[in-house]
């Protein structure tokens, strides 16, 4: 659950429908399909040794696979504050534009009122309050958006009814007075006038997937599960949920493109549906929906941004002796200083969109930090002076290749050098310099930390993994490549889902089934954290007696 | 467009009164009415 409302945060509920508003329907969903192939095997994989070796984040990985390196921890530190600094900041953004847009206020002034409110909020909150205030939020996101459907369905008609009026029943014979163009409910058929190729699909599924070791609060959140069993099944609910949900966002980022043509902030358009199929206390729901989006992500990145600083910087550099109390107090410091930082990055958000500068965020951690997690992870000839200076390298150039693409969008998009996106150059540069550096040292097992040594010397792996899921992702990659091709060998397409007959009508099903299934998950789940809570209550009251 | 902008900071301010409710660690029912109370009489004032 508390995996779920890191992920609904503003770069999803606001995002995702943003993007399908002004691309169409594939974009996001063929990401969401990719973004599900890369994450669940690395999920499983690098959560099972975290666990094993019983660290939290990258800097405590750097610490135990480079003992002596204060450099890497310093240099892996400030990737993971910069990404949560990044992740707060798009969240600001996000809650301000929907304040700004609901209140007619300035940006300014909407992004300092949710900076306020989420900091304070993320002071007082603990632990326990964590788990169950992230629980209600994601009801409220899911309620909120799950309402969505049979709302705007009975105002606007339903999703086959309304799109083959504007598009026939094939999807590509744009009728009179239609603001979308030919091909854009068709799942397989790429907005190529925005950039969008299948290179591109890939650079962007990448790069919202290879983040997944950096996240601090989503590694945190995943290890939190009860055993490493419990720790699949939660990534497995997680990503059918997720995609689930973004199904619904993106038939209503759709349905925008038609009602509210030229919006100027794009992310703003799920709440210009919203308003116009719910007013009043259905709008009012959603914006609160939003809100707790914002806020759940704010606390965790907040929270545990503050906690490296204090814990890996402050602790181990400059008060050594710094006792829980002290740590405290320096950590409740630290929380406002990064939401500060923070929010003056939060305007330059609207320059390319949520999504757009979320996915060129991670397009830069991505390259400078994945590759060297992965190596340290499973390399044993892995050396320290290769972390640290691969990672510094690899981040700068991948940084300076994103400015010199054209920033966020342009590279959102793909761009990068001679068609090739920037994502693949930095990664390729990444590993080339990890691998070259470390192979021209002669291996020293004393200079790997004793957790890892022992895991790199023993013949059976403790936390080994069985590979069913790389079989079943590859079985899924094969026939998706078979039904593309089948698709390309027609001569009449047709979009896809369909418009009209059974399929029509099994496309209009299938949101509401989705509706009605992420509504009850989640009260099912509500129901289970109440117990929850209600049994931690009861301990507490038992332990006072 | 036009928004409901009083409803949406009721229901906003009520919810706010709710997190922050839990924030506190469940304490009592009673924070939860007046801190409910105090945002959704700001929402109106304002």
């Amino acid at each position: 659950m508390t995996m779920l409302a890191t992920l609904a945060n503003a770069q999803q509920t606001l995002g995702i429908a943003g993007t399908s508003y002004a691309l169409g329907i594939s974009p996001m969903i063929w990401y969401f399909i990719l973004v599900n192939m890369f994450i669940y095997p690395l999920l499983v994989r690098l959560g099972s040794r975290y666990r094993h070796l019983n660290f939290d984040t990258i800097v405590d990985l750097g610490e135990a696979r480079y003992p002596n390196s204060a450099r890497t921890t310093i240099l892996l530190s400030f990737w993971q504050v910069a990404w949560g600094i990044c992740s707060t900041a798009i969240c600001f953004f996000g809650g301000a534009l929907v304040i700004e847009t609901v209140f007619g206020i300035s940006m300014w002034l909407a992004i300092l009122i949710v900076g306020v409110v989420t900091v304070f909020y993320c002071m007082m909150g603990g632990l326990n309050g964590v788990v169950f205030t992230d629980t209600i939020q994601w009801l409220i996101i899911i309620l909120g958006t799950a309402f969505l459907v049979p709302a705007v369905f009975s105002k606007f008609g339903s999703f086959s009814e309304f799109f083959s009026a504007l598009l026939g029943n094939s999807g590509y014979a744009v009728a009179e007075g239609a603001n979308i163009w030919a091909g854009y409910t068709d799942l397989f058929s790429l907005p190529s006038f925005a950039g969008v190729s299948v290179v591109s699909l890939i650079a962007m599924g990448l790069a919202g997937s290879l983040w997944i070791p950096i996240d601090l609060g989503f590694m945190q959140r995943m290890l939190a599960a009860k055993n490493p069993k419990e720790g699949r099944k939660a990534s497995m609910g997680f990503l059918v949920i997720v995609t689930l949900w973004a199904c619904i966002m993106v038939g209503m980022g759709l349905y925008g493109g038609q009602l509210f043509p030229g919006v100027a902030s794009t992310d703003t358009v799920i709440l210009l549906i919203a308003n116009s199929a719910m007013p009043g206390i259905g709008v009012a729901i959603f914006v609160t929906a939003i809100a707790a989006a914002v806020m759940s992500t704010v606390s965790t990145y907040l929270n545990a941004a503050a906690a490296i600083l204090t814990k890996n910087i402050y602790k181990r550099f400059i008060k050594k002796d710094a006792d829980d109390q002290h740590m405290i107090r320096f950590c409740r410091l630290m929380i406002p200083v990064i939401a500060i930082a923070a929010l003056c990055f939060a305007p330059t958000v609207r320059n390319s969109g949520v999504f757009a500068t979320a996915i060129t965020a991670q397009m830069v951690l991505c390259a400078a930090v994945t590759p060297l997690i992965l190596l340290s992870t499973y390399w044993k000839r892995m050396t320290e002076p290769a972390a640290f200076w691969g990672c510094l390298i690899s981040g700068v150039a991948t940084l300076i290749l994103v400015f010199q693409a054209g920033g966020g969008n342009a590279v959102f998009n793909g761009a990068g050098i001679a068609g090739i996106p920037a994502i693949f150059i930095g990664i390729a540069l990444a590993f080339a310099i990890y691998l070259v550096m470390s192979l021209c040292k002669p291996y020293d097992p004393e200079s790997i930390g004793p957790k890892f040594r022992e895991i790199f010397d023993s013949k059976e792996k403790p936390d080994k993994i069985a590979n069913t899921d790389l079989y079943c992702i590859a079985g899924v990659i094969v026939f998706l490549v078979i039904v593309i091709l089948i698709r390309n060998s027609k001569e009449v397409i047709n979009s896809w889902p369909p418009l009209f007959g059974l399929g029509g009508a099994l496309t209009d099903i299938f949101f509401y089934v989705v509706a009605v299934i992420l509504s009850l998950l989640s009260i099912y789940i509500l129901i289970r954290t109440v117990r929850w809570a209600a049994s931690l209550k009861k301990n507490v009251k038992e332990k006072e007696k | 467009m036009e928004f409901n902008s009083t409803l949406v900071l009721i229901v906003l301010g009520v919810y706010l009164a709710f997190m922050l409710y839990l924030g506190f660690f469940l304490k009592t029912a009673l924070t939860l009415l007046a801190t409910s109370l105090l945002a959704v009489g700001v929402s109106l004032g304002l």
